[in-house]
């Protein structure tokens, strides 16, 4: 019986074949099987044949790879130097590769130096991929706190969780370190007075971050004191009588100048006195926000709340166990309090999700579409510098056929032409990290407010990143005109010297158009976030947001809202001076933090009912404010005894549909025992900003109210900003209390429409930017791949002038050539674009990737740059000479 | 004209295996080589080492190679044979001869003839 005999894998003999000649390599293997049957032979066969010959097969492979590594080394070098002077004897190509390449990578670089920053690196604490906000959810609200029955729950009955903490560090919490009452309080050693550093004293004097957390707080993030220790659970559960804190490194650094003596020292936080009793590692802080002092929370010690005012836990999982064995492990523990309290948990549902996931949110969609979309870029700049250094080869055949005839190795051929492209691209991607230095700058002044967006920098990580795409794009440009170079026949170079193969020339072709697609996809994307921003800006919010500066809450005033008007304006510039309540003064609130009071108007006969948002203001906001009527008008003094009511569009549709709402009359849901008269309808006002969906609204007279409660309104006559510090200062007449939070004080209107659209400004100047890139790149590419053709095709041009052909004709065929190449990628790109986009809809705005107009508008840019790209091609063909072109050939 | 020996010495597994080289003439591959070695030194070496060892005396400019036939046994594939060049006999005298030299004196040491 004849025993099949074994043979090595094909893959393996492949790549023996590839790490050396073919004959080296078949006569090796010949000699690994010339030993397997000798040992078969004298009975001493291995017990897998098969896997004994591979694994020799292998070694004898990985033994010729690491023995032609110093050879390899050596021809590198004359590789490199060929690849050099190959390029040197063509600077205009290569400078122009060069050039589109480096754009490419330095968009992709600062690109990539944001999104890495923003969203890709993990967060800073050991095993951060592990920590997980615990909240819970229900079908109201996506995102929803925990009550401390449930924390408790969590905390004690959930084995996936290996510690869970609570901070209110996210809500925001800043003070003041140091004021006169602590330095008065005690002998010279507190707070301000205490600080060895009076020049840091005087700038902490302003807000500094402080921390209220938990105990679990620590241990999920991995935190352990440098100096002295953490409060004890019984410190936690009477904070308010320990007075206790822990500094921040970086706190302690700066006020203490890191004396190690800092223990026991005490420090004021507002006005309440606290004993410093431990010191944290550098680096150990909140992932966006250094907080400069921690102390106990009390969270868990004040009556329960739920919703968005519960609790908003920290848990770091154990090894292994996923956020939705950890879901899982928590329902089960809420079952006995779900069996107390079923109301409270119907449609509650736990939910566990990665921190940073929560605090990047929706950033990551936006930023994973722009590293697609300049991913998008590089490739156009690939293809394009393909298509040149493919031009390139066929001008080089005559070369190429000598080197081949004198010996040189079809691989050695194309390693040549493909080191060329990656000495290309690695000089292109230092010329962008050159860029890009600056590039990184500029993009964080006009980055909207991001996670992280501080530590935007080219680091290392970019730099590698960086790196890698010049070696990618290298080979990405260089692989095919390498292979194509490489394949040809020596008589066939030496034949059609100067000319492009068949081969070359569908390559040719196939580039045009993948790179006319690929930037139809571009170009589609962009257009829609421009047209977005576009419309964002230019739609009609209700209310003239132009000479508008807004005052909120004046603390300390006793007088009436009647007083403040006439004071502010007797301002000169101010022209109008109106008061709201309830409801937030025009765009300000969604920026700089407010409230909306939100209730339910009904007809008097109960027939329809809608949803409204208050606003109690005075007869003259709706001109101080540029709210037109659309039917009827303000009220008057007059008015006072009917209790009149303005309402917008949309209420009036959903509480009257057809009917005049005019003198109707409507309740309110807290105020049941007043009939309001509608007195008036204006269209709706986009009072919170034009992307944010609201309830209808309602306008009605104010009550009584202290100007504490109260925003103002006012119109000026010249440019807002330049009135804010006379307002500011004619306030400080009548209210001198300080201000209390960030959200009061006096703003421009335009100033906080300005950072509402900040993103959409951002994307779309971004997008802008891209779509410029890919148009010049593309146009560039048009005209270099057509003027090569006439060049080529010179000695045909020829022949068809000399048969009669006309200038107009030559012209003609030129540009119907590259209008060919232009339609057939539209029809590619468009479709995908389309298809791309649609899963992006949400950062759209009133517009949609089904708009027919985006894609004529991209059609017809790309038509007319392709055109005007191939217009002095066309011009060159029809000036051939044929006696020239035909004696030169 | 006496032929010039390399200017780098022989390693003691490369004289080896030029010694090996040399006494099988033109049936020198490495198989046959790393038997030879085998069966007269008891020296266990692989086909892989003694093969990359030719190439590298190859690249010295020591052997020689040509590839046979291809035959039946081994799969269809040919032999890579090889051959010393006459630098290779200069270069194996001159390390016997190095080897010699610090060996005279010590033969009743080393128990040599």
């Amino acid at each position: 019986m004849t025993r099949e005999r074994a043979r090595p894998t094909r893959l393996l003999v492949a790549l023996f074949r590839f790490v050396c000649t073919r004959d080296v390599a078949d006569a090796a293997i010949g000699d690994v099987l010339e030993e397997l049957d000798a040992r078969i032979e004298s009975d001493d066969a291995p017990r897998w044949p098969s896997a004994w010959l591979n694994a020799h097969v292998l070694r004898a492979a990985a033994s010729t790879f690491v023995a032609g590594i110093p050879a390899a080394l050596r021809a590198a070098r004359y590789t490199i130097r060929d690849a050099a002077r190959g390029l040197a004897r063509s600077p205009a190509h290569a400078l122009f590769i060069l050039g589109i390449v480096a754009v490419g990578i330095s968009a992709a670089t600062v690109t990539f130096s944001v999104v890495d920053a923003v969203v890709l690196r993990p967060l800073p604490y050991e095993h951060s991929e592990r920590i997980v906000e615990v909240g819970a959810t229900t079908p109201e609200r996506p995102r929803t706190g925990l009550t401390v029955e449930q924390f408790q729950a969590i905390r004690d009955h959930v084995p996936g969780l290996e510690a869970i903490g609570v901070s209110l560090i996210g809500l925001g919490y800043d003070v003041t370190v140091g004021d006169e009452a602590g330095a008065s309080a005690s002998s010279g050693m507190t707070a301000k007075v205490g600080v060895p550093n009076v020049a840091f004293a005087a700038k902490a004097a302003g807000e500094l971050a402080v921390g209220h957390v938990t105990l679990g707080y620590f241990k999920v993030l991995g935190f352990t004191p440098l100096l002295g220790r953490f409060w004890s659970p019984d410190e936690e559960a009477h904070a308010d009588a320990a007075n206790v804190s822990v500094i921040s490194y970086d706190f302690w650094q700066r006020a203490f100048g890191g004396d190690p003596g800092v223990i026991g020292r005490e420090i004021h936080v507002g006005n309440a006195p606290s004993r410093i009793i431990g010191v944290l590692p550098e680096g150990a802080d909140e992932p966006n926000m250094p907080v400069a002092v921690w102390q106990p929370s009390d969270a868990l010690a004040q009556p329960s709340r739920s919703g968005p005012f519960g609790v908003y836990a920290l848990g770091r999982l154990r090894p292994s166990v996923t956020p939705a064995q950890a879901t899982a492990q928590i329902e089960s523990a809420m079952a006995p309090l779900a069996a107390a309290h079923p109301d409270a948990f119907q449609n509650w549902r736990p939910r566990v999700r990665s921190w940073l996931d929560v605090l990047v949110g929706d950033a990551r969609t936006w930023m994973l579409l722009l590293l697609g979309i300049v991913g998008l870029v590089v490739l156009i700049a690939c293809v394009n510098a393909a298509n040149v250094m493919l031009t390139r080869s066929a001008e080089r055949a005559h070369e190429l056929a000598i080197r081949a005839s004198l010996g040189a190795s079809r691989r050695r051929l194309a390693t040549s032409l493909l080191c060329e492209s990656l000495l290309l691209s690695i000089a292109a991607s230092a010329c962008a990290l050159l860029f890009s230095t600056w590039g990184v700058g500029a993009i964080a002044h006009v980055l909207p407010p991001l996670f992280r967006s501080r530590e935007i920098a080219l680091n290392s990580r970019v730099f590698a990143a960086s790196i890698a795409a010049a070696v990618a794009t290298g080979l990405l440009f260089g692989a095919v005109p390498a292979w194509q170079a490489s394949r040809a026949s020596v008589t066939d170079m030496l034949k059609d010297a100067g000319t492009l193969t068949t081969g070359r020339r569908s390559w040719r072709s196939a580039f045009l158009v993948s790179e006319v697609a690929c930037i139809g996809v571009l170009l589609v994307v962009s257009t829609l976030f421009i047209a977005s921003f576009v419309r964002v800006t230019t739609l009609d919010l209700g209310f003239d947001r132009s000479h508008m500066l807004t005052v909120s809450t004046l603390h300390g005033y006793q007088g009436t809202v009647e007083d403040v008007q006439r004071h502010l304006a007797a301002i000169p510039g101010i022209t109008g001076v109106a008061a709201v309540r309830n409801g937030m003064p025009p765009l300000v609130g969604m920026v700089y933090g407010g409230a909306w009071d939100q209730t339910i108007i009904a007809r008097v006969d109960g027939r329809a009912t809608s949803q409204v948002e208050t606003y109690r203001v005075t007869p003259n906001y709706f001109a101080v404010s540029g709210m037109t009527f659309q039917r009827g008008s303000t009220w008057t003094a007059d008015d006072a005894d009917v209790h009149p009511i303005v309402i917008d569009e949309r209420a009036a549709h959903a509480l009257f549909h057809e009917q005049d709402p005019l003198g109707q009359q409507v309740v309110i849901d807290d105020m049941k025992d007043q009939t309001f008269r509608v007195v008036g309808v204006i269209p709706q006002a986009f009072e919170r900003g034009p992307d944010v969906e609201t309830a209808t609204a309602y306008y009605a007279m104010p009550p009584n109210y202290k100007p504490s409660w109260v925003g103002f309104v006012l119109r000026t006559s010249a440019p807002p900003a330049s009135l804010v510090r006379a307002v500011e200062a004619s306030l400080a007449q009548i209210a001198p209390a300080p201000r209390t939070s960030s959200g009061e004080g006096v703003h421009v209107v335009n100033d906080a429409f300005s950072q509402l659209t900040a993103r959409r400004r951002f994307n779309a100047g971004l997008m802008s930017a891209f779509a410029l890139c890919a148009i010049l790149i593309g146009a560039a590419g048009i005209y270099a791949v057509m003027a090569s053709v006439v060049a080529q095709q010179t000695r045909e041009i020829g022949v068809r002038v000399a048969l009669g052909a006309t200038p107009g004709n030559i012209r003609r065929d030129v540009l119907v050539a590259a209008m060919r190449h232009l339609a057939l990628g539209l029809t590619i790109g468009l479709p995908i674009g389309g298809l791309l986009s649609r899963g992006f809809t949400s950062l759209f705005f009133k517009v949609a990737p089904t708009d027919a107009s985006i894609y004529l508008v991209v059609a017809a840019t790309l038509a007319a740059v392709g055109l005007l790209a191939a217009i002095v091609p066309a011009k060159r063909a029809a000036r051939v000479d044929p006696i020239v072109s035909l004696r030169a050939s | 004209m006496a032929t010039k020996p390399p200017a780098a010495p022989l390693g003691e597994f490369e004289l080896l295996v030029l010694l090996a080289t040399l006494s099988l003439g033109d049936q020198a591959y490495p198989v046959s080589i790393a038997a030879a070695l085998e069966a007269r030194t008891g020296r266990k070496a692989s086909r892989a080492a003694v093969r990359i060892t030719l190439e590298r005396l190859e690249d010295k400019g020591l052997l020689r190679s040509w590839y046979g036939d291809p035959t039946p046994v081994r799969g269809g594939r040919a032999k890579r044979f090889f051959r010393a060049k006459p630098q290779a006999i200069a270069a194996v005298r001159q390390s016997l001869s190095r080897i010699r030299t610090m060996t005279a004196g010590l033969e009743s040491l080393l128990n040599l003839p």
